[in-house]
C-alpha cells in the first residue's frame, strides 16, 4: 500500500462514526462553503481600491512534504503557505495531512489554512478536529466551521460555546458572529450571565429585538461592564431595529451604572448621524449629558 | 477456637475454687447433672398451650415499654387494639418481665410488681445488691441479685408470691444469670455452664443441665418452648438436652453474614448491661423453632436479624431473602412472635413484619408523651394482626435506603445491602445503584463496592440507564457534567457477549462515542469507554476509534496516556478487520506518530500476528 492509499484510508477512518457514511451519501450534496464576500465595488465618485495582490507562488509539493515532516515549525509554516495557494492540490495536501493526523500546533495552523479557501468535504474533517482533545486545534476547527454552511458544523459551534476551555468558547463566539447563528442566542445569554467575555460580540451579531430585550433583562445578573458592552455593540449595528427596539436598548443602557454604559452611549452618538432625527439618539444624548453633567 | 476453649474452661476453674469453699445446697458442683429422666419429669410439669399465645392473663398481645423522661414512664400498649392501656410514672431500670396479671421490673432499688390491668403497684421488695435479672410466671416473680461482697460474693435467687411475700431463696457462690420462668419452672443459668431447673413453687432443684461443649449464656422462653445457648448456637430444652453436647442435643446454629455476625440469639443472662434494655437489643437474631419433634428446625426455615434500624430476613444459611429499613429512628425492641416479627422504634412506632417476606403487616404508634422508647418487652406470642396491611415497601427500596444511609456505623451493612442488590435484576436497581455511585456524599469504600456491583450485574435491562448516564455531555453553559463515566463504561463493557436490544445497543454506542469525542472526558475514563465500545460496538466502533487514533497519534499529551492508546489500538487490532490492522500498521510506521504511540502499535501488532 502506498502512502496515498493510507491517506485515503486515514480519511476514511477519520471520517468514520457516521461521517464516512455521510460523505458517501452526500457525495452529490456536499456541505457548501459559506459564500465568499464579493469583491467590493468602489462607490461612485470614489477612487477604485488598489488591485488585490497576486497570491504568492507556493511550491505545493515541497510544502506538502514539509507539512508532514518532523520539523513542527516548518510544518506550521508549510500549512500557512498551503492556505495561501490557489492550487487545489494545496488544499488537498492540507486535507490529507489533517485526515491522517498532525501535531496539535501544526493542526491548528492547517485548519485555519484549510478554511481560508473553503471547499466541499472540509467540514467533515473540521468537525472531527472540533472534538480534538487539545484546545488549540479544537478552537481553530470551531472557528473555521463558521465559514461553512454546514448544519452539523453549526451545531458543533453552538455546542462549543459550552467548552471547558475559554479559548474554544471564544472561537465559538467568533464563529457564531461570523456565521450569524441565531439559535446560539440562548446559550450566549447564559454565557453572558456567567460573565464570559466570549459572549458580547456574538450576541450583538445575532441579536434581534427580542434577544436584545432578553439581554437587557440580564441587568443585575450579568456583570455591568459586559452587559453595557453587549448592548453597546447591538446599538452599533446599522441593521438592528426597528427604532423602538433601539430606544429600549438605550434605556436599558441608562439603567447600567459605571463608565461602560456611558462609553457605549457615546459610541452610539458618534456612530449615528443627527439626521434624520432618531428618538434613540435623542435619549442617548440626554442620558450622556445627564451622566456627564452630574444630572443637570 | 482457643478463645472459645478458654471461655469454657474459665467457669470450670471458678467452680473448682468454689468446690474448695464447700459450695451450696442447690447451686454447687455436686449435683446429678444431665439426667435424662429427671429432665423429662421436670419438663413434663409445664402446662404449655396448644398454640402460641401471650402469657399475660388478659390473653391480649401486649407491649410493655419504658419511655424516657423524669421520671421515666412504664407504658402498657395493647397490640390488638393499637391503643395504650395505661402509662404510669415508674423509674424502671431493668427489662420488664411479664407474669399472669402483673409485670415486674426493677424500679430504683426495688423489685416492683404492677397490675397488668392498670399499672398500679401490687407490691415491692428491696433489692439489697446488684440486680442481675428478673422473671415471672403466672403467679410468681423471681429475682437474681448479687450481694455486696464482704468476704466472698454471693448471688441470690428469690421467689415472691402474688402478694410479694418471699416464697423461697437460694444462694450461689458463683455468678447466677438472669433467670427465666415458664409455667412453674424456673430456669436458672449458673456460671455459664449449668442450667438449673427449679420448681417455682418450692424452689427445689428438679434437675440440672451441664453444658459440656457449649456455654449457657442465654435462656429464652416462648409460650410453647424453651431454649438456651450462647452465640455458638441454640439448644432446645427437651429430653435430648440432658446430653449436654451439641451433637446429641436438639441444637442448631444459623450462619449469619459476616456483617451481622455480632447479632445474638438472646439477651445475655450474665451481662449486667443487658439486665436492662440496651444497644444489645438492637442486634438480635429473631427466630422461632418447633417446640417438639426431631431435630432443631427454624420455623419455616427462616430467621431474621434486627440490626438497629433494619431487619433482614435470612435463610438459616445466611442467604438474604428480604430487608426492612425503618425510617429515621432506630428499632429498640424486637421479637419473633410466630406469625409476625414485632418491632418497636425509639419514636414509639410499632411495626409487625411478615417473617417470610418482610412486608409490613401492621403499624401502630405509642403515645410516649414526648419521651423516647428506651426498650420494651413484647408478650405477643401468636399475635396475628387484624386487617393485615401486607404493605410491601420492597426489598430493593429497603436495601437502597440502607446503602444510602448516612450513619457511619452501618458501613459493613451498607456493603452487604449493595451485594444483595447485585443479585436483583432490572433498570430500577441499576438506576439506584448508579445514583449511589454518583452521589458525592457516598463514602469512598461504599462507592467502590457499589461500582463493583454495578459492573458485576451484567443486566441488559439496565443498559438504557447506563446509556442515559453516558449521554450527558460536559457543558460549561449548563453546568452539566457526566458522572462516574469510568464505572458506567465498565458496566457497559461487562455486557460483552450478552444479547442486547438493538436499539438500546445503538444508543449506548452513540453515547460512548460522545464520551470518546468529548475533550472534557477525563483521560483516565477513556480506556473504559474504549473497552465498552469494543465490547458492544459490533463493528460500529471501528470508525470512531480509527478517527481518534489518527487525530491524536501526533499529540504528545494523548501519547502520554498509554492506557488510552493501548485500549484504542488493542480494540482496533483485536476486534477490527484487515483495514484496522493496516491503519494501526500505518500509525506504527509513520514518522509523525509520537514514539510512545508507535511503540504501542508495534507491540500489539507483533503480539497478534
Amino acid at each position: 500500500m502506498t502512502i496515498r492509499t493510507f491517506r485515503r484510508l486515514g480519511r476514511q477512518a477519520g471520517l468514520g462514526a457516521g461521517l464516512a457514511l455521510a460523505l458517501i451519501s452526500t457525495a452529490s450534496a456536499q456541505p457548501k462553503p459559506a459564500a465568499r464576500p464579493a469583491a467590493a465595488r468602489p462607490a461612485p465618485g470614489r477612487p477604485a481600491a488598489a488591485k488585490p495582490a497576486a497570491p504568492p507562488v507556493v511550491d505545493v509539493k515541497a510544502a506538502a512534504a514539509a507539512l508532514v515532516g518532523r520539523d513542527l515549525d516548518a510544518a506550521a509554516r508549510a500549512a500557512a503557505s498551503l492556505g495561501e495557494a490557489v492550487d487545489p492540490a494545496a488544499h488537498e495536501a492540507l486535507l490529507d495531512a489533517l485526515a491522517t493526523g498532525l501535531h496539535p500546533k501544526v493542526a491548528a495552523v492547517a485548519l485555519a489554512a484549510l478554511a481560508a479557501r473553503p471547499a466541499a468535504g472540509d467540514a467533515a474533517v473540521l468537525r472531527l478536529y472540533a472534538a480534538h482533545r487539545a484546545a488549540e486545534p479544537r478552537a481553530a476547527a470551531v472557528l473555521a466551521l463558521g465559514g461553512y454552511d454546514d448544519a452539523g458544523g453549526r451545531a458543533d459551534i453552538v455546542a462549543a460555546l459550552g467548552d471547558e476551555d475559554a479559548k474554544v468558547r471564544r472561537a465559538a463566539g467568533q464563529a457564531v458572529e461570523k456565521a450569524k447563528i441565531k439559535p446560539a442566542g440562548e446559550r450566549l445569554l447564559a454565557l453572558l450571565a456567567k460573565g464570559d467575555p466570549a459572549a458580547p460580540a456574538p450576541i450583538a451579531a445575532v441579536a434581534d429585538a427580542e434577544l436584545a430585550r432578553l439581554v437587557a433583562e440580564q441587568l443585575g445578573t450579568a456583570p455591568d461592564a459586559l452587559l453595557a458592552q453587549t448592548l453597546g455593540q447591538i446599538l452599533k449595528r446599522a441593521d438592528f431595529g426597528p427604532e423602538p427596539a433601539r430606544v429600549q436598548v438605550v434605556r436599558a443602557l441608562a439603567k447600567i451604572p459605571g463608565p461602560e454604559a456611558i462609553n457605549a452611549l457615546t459610541d452610539y452618538l458618534s456612530a449615528t448621524p443627527e439626521k434624520p432625527p432618531r428618538q434613540s439618539r435623542r435619549e442617548a444624548e440626554a442620558l450622556v449629558a445627564e451622566r456627564l453633567g452630574g444630572g443637570k | 477456637m482457643i478463645r472459645a476453649g478458654l471461655r469454657l474452661l474459665l467457669p470450670v476453674a471458678v467452680a473448682a475454687s468454689l468446690a474448695a469453699c464447700g459450695g451450696a445446697a442447690v447451686f454447687g458442683l455436686t449435683s446429678d447433672d444431665n439426667n435424662r429422666d429427671t429432665l423429662s419429669r421436670a419438663l413434663a410439669m409445664r402446662q404449655l398451650p396448644a398454640s402460641p399465645a401471650p402469657r399475660n392473663a388478659t390473653g391480649k398481645p401486649m407491649l410493655f415499654g419504658v419511655a424516657s423522661g423524669k421520671p421515666r414512664k412504664l407504658v402498657a400498649y395493647d397490640l390488638a387494639a393499637g391503643a395504650v392501656r395505661w402509662t404510669v410514672d415508674a423509674d424502671v431500670q431493668s427489662r420488664i418481665a411479664v407474669g399472669g396479671d402483673f409485670v415486674v421490673a426493677r424500679e430504683g432499688s426495688d423489685l416492683v410488681a404492677r397490675a397488668i390491668a392498670d399499672g398500679k403497684i401490687r407490691w415491692k421488695q428491696p433489692i439489697p445488691g446488684t440486680f442481675v435479672g428478673a422473671a415471672a410466671d403466672a403467679e410468681r416473680a423471681y429475682v437474681v441479685y448479687q450481694e455486696p461482697a464482704q468476704k466472698r460474693p454471693v448471688w441470690w435467687l428469690i421467689a415472691y408470691g402474688a402478694g410479694g411475700e418471699e416464697l423461697w431463696r437460694h444462694d450461689a457462690p458463683g455468678p447466677l444469670g438472669a433467670p427465666a420462668a415458664q409455667n412453674g419452672l424456673v430456669l436458672s443459668p449458673f456460671l455459664t455452664q449449668w442450667l438449673s431447673l427449679l420448681d417455682g413453687r418450692t424452689g427445689a432443684q428438679l434437675t440440672r443441665i451441664r453444658g459440656i461443649d457449649a456455654e449457657i449464656a442465654f435462656v429464652r422462653v416462648t409460650s410453647d418452648a424453651a431454649f438456651f445457648g450462647s452465640t455458638g448456637g441454640i439448644f432446645r430444652l427437651d429430653d435430648h438436652a440432658a446430653s449436654g453436647r451439641r451433637a446429641t442435643s436438639t441444637f442448631a446454629a444459623a450462619t449469619l453474614p459476616k456483617q451481622l455476625a455480632r447479632a445474638t440469639y438472646g439477651a445475655s443472662a450474665f451481662d449486667p448491661v443487658q439486665a436492662s434494655y440496651s444497644a444489645a437489643d438492637r442486634t438480635r437474631v429473631l427466630w422461632r423453632a418447633a417446640p417438639t419433634g426431631d431435630g432443631f428446625h427454624f420455623a419455616k426455615d427462616e430467621i431474621a436479624v434486627h440490626w438497629f434500624r433494619f431487619v433482614f430476613g435470612l435463610s438459616p444459611g445466611g442467604e438474604l431473602r428480604w430487608a426492612y429499613s425503618h425510617p429515621r429512628v432506630e428499632l429498640v425492641a424486637s421479637e419473633h412472635a410466630g406469625s409476625v416479627i414485632a418491632t418497636a422504634s425509639a419514636a414509639g412506632e410499632v411495626v409487625a413484619l411478615d417473617p417470610a417476606t418482610g412486608a409490613v403487616r401492621w403499624t401502630g404508634k405509642i403515645d410516649l408523651g414526648g419521651g423516647q422508647l428506651l426498650g420494651a418487652t413484647f408478650d405477643a406470642d401468636g399475635w396475628a394482626p387484624q386487617g393485615d396491611k401486607a404493605e410491601r415497601t420492597g426489598t430493593v427500596a429497603a436495601l437502597l435506603a440502607i446503602a444510602r444511609d448516612r450513619d457511619a456505623r452501618f458501613e459493613p451493612i451498607k456493603e452487604m445491602a449493595v451485594s444483595a442488590l447485585s443479585t436483583l435484576p432490572g433498570p430500577d436497581v441499576t438506576r439506584d445503584l448508579l445514583s449511589i455511585v454518583t452521589d458525592a456524599r457516598t463514602p469512598a469504600k461504599l462507592r467502590q463496592t457499589v461500582a463493583d456491583v454495578l459492573v458485576g450485574r451484567k443486566d441488559p435491562a439496565g443498559l438504557p440507564v447506563l446509556t442515559a448516564a453516558l449521554a450527558v455531555r460536559a457543558d460549561h453553559v449548563t453546568g452539566a457534567a457526566p458522572k462516574a463515566v469510568d464505572v458506567v463504561a465498565r458496566a457497559v463493557a461487562a455486557l460483552d457477549g450478552v444479547e442486547l436490544d438493538p436499539a438500546a445497543r445503538k444508543a449506548a454506542v452513540d453515547a460512548l462515542v460522545g464520551q470518546l469525542t468529548s475533550a472534557a472526558t477525563d483521560a483516565k475514563d477513556l480506556p473504559a469507554v474504549v473497552d465498552a465500545l469494543a465490547a458492544i460496538g459490533g463493528g460500529e466502533e471501528r470508525g470512531p476509534l480509527g478517527s481518534f487514533l489518527l487525530l491524536h497519534r501526533c499529540d504528545p499529551e494523548v501519547a502520554a496516556q498509554s492506557a488510552v492508546i493501548k485500549a484504542v489500538i488493542g480494540a482496533l487490532v483485536l476486534r477490527g478487520g484487515p483495514t484496522e490492522r493496516e491503519l494501526v500498521r500505518f500509525v506504527a510506521e509513520d514518522a509523525r506518530t509520537e514514539a510512545a504511540v508507535a511503540t504501542q502499535a508495534r507491540q500489539i501488532l507483533s503480539q497478534t500476528r
